[in-house]
């Protein structure tokens, strides 16, 4: 009866899922969910058939107990499922840039067209040229994603990156990234993207390998990064302040190669389970000179989403479309 | 301000989800009319089952020849009103409420001293229904016809006591005076005691 129920309302109610390989997380938006309906953390998922059975059991029971069977769902992948570079390509058509972007990902990342799943971002243009992110992800993996949530009884509404999704809520909700130029920060378990945007656009983007991994002691553990294009960082046995200097270093040269020496943003908005981390704030802010802020989800207005810190930014800026969506609905 | 949404989903996904969703709505669309079915199956098949006991009801009335009919009934029972009624008119005729000898006791109750009736008719007159009387007498004196004149105009049963006739005349060598009174009996007066009388309605004697 519940699977009736959320067919008819399912306007109202959806589920957010964020999946990555240390951990997941779960949320129910909106409809009438009880007490079970809650956040929830989930194992971690490779997105492999033998690394995804935890994650999976683990959501088919929080489906089953929150009664969110026949909802929709957003799901917000891990950068590390993902391959991301910038690239520029001669002024020409949507099409034709659709069409170069997919085979300069296939060229640069060495992938299989017929096993990938390939997506681009136009970046705005600059002296006859166009400024493109790319970004391409494995059809195995993102096949695996959905069957997950299928078997799970929800219905995959979309996929994306979740460092654009913490982006997106970011920009949306959070004040401080109410100026033109700003930049945001989302760090997961061995990725960090970081991404710059101009009134809304994305201008540009950048992945830095490396454990970023809270939930450790404190000790830099030596990591191969697995995406070609990430930049590896030595790892250094050192205190939190100094593991997170690296980093800080990293994020102001892709700054200062995106942005130029003429502009500025004017703030670096941190999300991920890292961003918690006092020391982070102040390294990243101090080596880099911007106003540095974590993201608080909490404060979001999203409707019956009860979950706060900046871990569950991606999940929770995944929904931010369905949001502005109903606002727009209702405006009308 | 938003930032595009680049959906990674692939299309086979998507199409399985938009089969599933219209499975689904395809099921809960089918239950409704289901049970939209059975309602209306089930309120068809009541109305079928009292037409059918209307129309079997009907069936028998008709079928039964040894039966009368409802109107036969009725115009029997109209008939033994109406007979029932002439009975009673007769009855009535026959049988006056009052009987003759109740009004000549009371009326020969009446008679003071010195004074004798020589003759007493009694005539049944039907509209309206009452006793017509006639007395024939004479008395020893004008004071006895005088108080048997007062004495019957003041009994509440005997309406319009008139003095008809009053003459003095010799009888047997003696002076008497002759009379004729006339007066009326209604048919529901009632009788108390003999030679006393009452009005049924009036209450008084």
């Amino acid at each position: 009866m519940k699977v009736w129920n959320n067919i008819l309302t399912q306007r109202t109610g959806l589920v957010a899922l964020e999946l990555d390989t240390v951990a997941g997380r779960v949320a129910l938006v909106g409809g009438r969910g009880g007490d079970a309906s809650g956040p929830s953390n989930l194992p971690g998922c490779d997105l492999e058939a033998a690394g995804s059975a935890a994650c999976r059991e683990a959501l088919v029971e929080w489906v089953r107990a929150s009664g969110a069977a026949g909802l929709r769902c957003r799901i917000a992948l891990g950068a590390s499922f993902f391959r991301c570079d910038s690239t520029t390509l001669p002024n020409m058509s949507d099409e034709e840039l659709a069409s170069s972007a997919r085979f300069e990902a296939i060229d640069r990342f060495g992938l299989d067209e017929s096993q990938s799943v390939i997506q681009h971002i136009a970046m705005g243009s600059s002296a006859g040229r166009r400024h493109v992110a790319l970004l391409a992800a494995r059809s195995d993996q993102v096949r695996r994603a959905a069957e997950i949530t299928l078997e799970a009884g929800l219905l995959p509404e979309s996929i994306e990156h979740s460092a654009l999704t913490a982006a997106r809520g970011a920009l949306r909700w959070e004040s401080a990234m109410a100026g033109e130029f700003v930049s945001a920060l989302h760090i997961e378990s061995s990725v960090a993207t970081l991404s710059v945007w101009r009134a809304g656009s994305l201008v540009a983007v950048r992945t830095m390998a490396g454990d970023w991994n809270v939930s450790s002691n404190g000790k830099l553990q030596a990591q191969e990064p697995e995406a070609l294009d990430a930049i590896p960082l030595e790892p250094v046995a050192a205190p939190c302040s100094w593991r997170w200097s690296a980093l800080a270093e990293e994020t102001l040269r892709a700054l200062r190669q995106s942005c130029g020496e003429s502009s500025w943003p004017s703030c670096l908005a941190i999300s991920g389970g890292a961003a918690a981390e006092p020391e982070l704030i102040r390294a990243v802010g101090g080596v880099c000179g911007v106003p540095t802020v974590a993201v608080e989800c909490g404060q979001w207005k999203l409707s019956g989403l009860r979950c706060t810190g900046p871990s569950w930014a991606s999940l929770a800026g995944s929904v931010v479309v369905d949001s502005a969506a109903t606002q727009e609905r209702r405006a009308a | 301000m938003s930032v595009p949404e680049i959906n990674f989903l692939p299309t086979a996904v998507v199409r399985e989800v938009r089969t599933r969703r219209s499975r689904r709505r395809t099921s809960l669309l089918g239950l409704l009319l289901l049970a939209l079915s059975l309602g209306v199956g089930a309120h068809s098949w009541n109305s079928a089952r009292k037409a059918e006991a209307a129309r079997t009801v009907t069936t028998q009335l008709a079928s039964r020849a040894d039966t009368p009919a409802l109107q036969e009934v009725i115009d029997r029972l109209a008939s033994d009103q109406s007979e029932l009624e002439r009975a009673l008119r007769v009855t009535d005729g026959l049988v006056p409420a009052i009987s003759t000898a109740s009004v000549v006791a009371t009326v020969t109750h009446m008679l003071p001293e010195e004074t004798m009736l020589s003759g007493f008719r009694i005539e049944t007159e039907d509209s309206p229904r009452q006793l017509q009387v006639l007395l024939k007498g004479c008395a020893a004196s004008g004071k006895a016809l005088g108080e048997f004149e007062r004495r019957l105009a003041a009994c509440p049963a005997f309406t319009g006591v008139t003095m008809s006739e009053r003459k003095a005349t010799e009888s047997m060598g003696t002076r008497v005076e002759a009379f004729t009174v006339s007066f009326q009996v209604p048919l529901d007066v009632q009788v108390r005691a003999p030679g006393v009388m009452r009005m049924a309605m009036g209450g008084v004697q």
